[in-house]
């Protein structure tokens, strides 16, 4: 069965993957009107929910998702990786260090 | 989108038909139940702040734009007596909305099993009026239609609130008049909402709303939860995020304005369109904060909260598969999949709208009911704070 993540903006940098994702899965994405973007090849576990990068991410560049920056990354990504907590933070308020460890630890996210 | 509306004296039409029995002090609130009972469509709302006017006039304020409310046919009003929120005072300004309020001053009266004698008797009156009250067909443009969503989960951001979006932007379309409010989980997304905004001052409004809000809930020591820990393992990475997500449910519409709820009165809308709002983001305050502004009918995200309200019929949009139950009223879960679009989902919860406009009740109609909580900003928090609002709709 396809393995679907949506892109809920054409400018967005990340899609969110609908399934449970391993590595080495082809992630079909989609757009809102369930219009496939492109595959996309996933380098990280990525549990449903969460987020894929669809592209390359440098550092200080920003998350972008509906349309939006909603984040800034602070360890580069590469495109197919797992974004989240441990390479983004919020550019208003961050999640405290403490407790991003904690997520980091229950999720099992080691890169 | 037509529906059979109960004309109201100030031209406005009901999706329902409802009795309100007001207790201006929680003293009167065994009474108020007691008239009520047995029947149907009589909706009981209780001052719980005590019966003193001075620093609950916010409450006052909601009481009164309640007794306005469209789905309201006619009210009574219930007082001790002894309290300083004079039913007379009460009286003259809630009578502005020309409907018939009838009253009770229990002590005047000549105590509680008096009181509720006449009281059935009075009801009995108010019932008949009901059941005479005109109609007519309405459409969009009669409608203002509430926005609110419940816990954020993964399914949120991605399912019901980009549904209920485009549901706000059919209804925009169709000259309905929508109100969203929750400003403490809009935090992160400024900027697009300053953009949105249809002129300077609205986007100041809205910015000196938003600020307080912030001041109100963030005091040193007595932090608010705005991500938890739920929130991140479903896959939400930032507040900015979370907020985006939610910000979505209120579509794409521009901001006409932003409609206060505070101790010197409440804004109503002065033309179509989508508003900002101090409706809280407590959900059973929030309902009632729709009741005050005018609001017929909500649209409501949450994974399975059966949450309505006995004023303000709400219908519920989940996307979360695991968590949906027959107390959701319109089905998100096929984004999830793939299966299913927004733009789908939006047109079934318009059509679900002008469904419950036409009577069909929602899955939680009847039998399954938040309580009327009365939630009014502390003035003794809002001086301490300095807080400063946008404007004093009522002059102060």
């Amino acid at each position: 069965m396809e393995k679907r993540a949506i892109q809920m903006d054409p400018h967005d940098n990340v899609a969110t993957v609908l399934f449970d994702v391993q590595i080495g899965d082809m992630v079909w994405v989609y757009d809102q009107n369930q219009v496939l973007v492109e595959r996309v090849v996933a380098q990280s576990p990525i549990l449903s929910g969460n987020k894929l990068a669809l592209s390359d991410m440098p550092e200080k560049s920003t998350m972008i998702k509906y349309g939006e920056n909603v984040g800034v990354v602070i360890k580069p990504i590469a495109k197919g990786h797992l974004v989240h907590v441990h390479n983004v933070r919020s550019m208003h308020l961050d999640i405290p260090d403490s407790i991003i460890r904690d997520i980091i630890s229950v999720m099992n996210i080691t890169e | 989108m037509k529906f059979q509306g109960y004309i109201r004296p100030d031209g406005k039409l009901g999706i329902r038909n409802k009795i309100l029995i007001v207790a201006l002090d929680e003293c009167c609130d065994g009474l108020a139940k007691r008239i009520a009972e047995g029947h149907r469509d009589v909706v009981v709302l209780t001052n719980h702040y005590t019966c003193m006017l001075g620093g609950n006039e916010e409450t006052f304020y909601q009481m009164v734009g309640i007794c306005a409310n469209p789905n309201v046919a006619a009210v009574l009003v219930l007082a001790m007596g002894c309290g300083s929120i004079l039913i007379s005072h009460f009286v003259d300004h809630a009578k502005k909305c020309g409907k018939p309020i009838e009253s009770i001053n229990c002590i005047e009266v000549g105590g509680t099993k008096k009181s509720i004698a006449l009281g059935r008797e009075k009801l009995e009156k108010l019932i008949e009026y009901a059941q005479q009250v005109p109609r007519r067909e309405g459409t969009a443009a009669d409608l203002f239609v509430g926005i609110k969503c419940g816990g954020s989960d993964t399914s949120s951001g991605i399912a019901s609130n980009p549904s209920v979006g485009k549901a706000a932007d059919i209804l925009y379309e169709l000259g309905a008049t929508t109100v969203a409010g929750e400003l403490i989980e809009l935090m992160g997304c400024e900027e697009q909402i300053q953009r949105r905004a249809i002129s300077p001052e609205v986007a100041a409004d809205i910015a000196a709303a938003s600020d307080n809000e912030l001041k109100r809930w963030n005091v040193d020591g007595a932090p608010v939860e705005s991500m938890s820990i739920g929130n991140c393992i479903g896959g939400l990475t930032t507040i900015e995020e979370k907020s985006f997500g939610a910000l979505h449910k209120t579509g794409s519409a521009p901001i006409q304005g932003f409609l206060q709820i505070s101790n010197s009165g409440i804004d109503h809308p002065d033309k179509p369109g989508f508003y900002l709002s101090d409706v809280s983001h407590l959900c059973g305050g929030a309902g009632t904060n729709f009741a005050a502004l005018g609001v017929q009918v909500v649209m409501w995200t949450s994974g399975a909260a059966g949450f309505d309200n006995e004023l303000v019929p709400v219908i519920k949009v989940s996307g979360n598969k695991d968590l949906i139950n027959d107390d959701v009223d319109v089905d998100a879960t096929g984004i999830m999949d793939g299966s299913d679009s927004a733009a789908r989902v939006g047109q079934r919860i318009v059509d679900k709208v002008e469904a419950v406009c036409n009577g069909e009740p929602t899955a939680t109609e009847g039998f399954g009911s938040s309580f009327l909580t009365l939630y009014q900003k502390d003035v003794r928090v809002e001086q301490l704070l300095r807080l400063k609002y946008p404007h004093c709709p009522m002059g102060c």
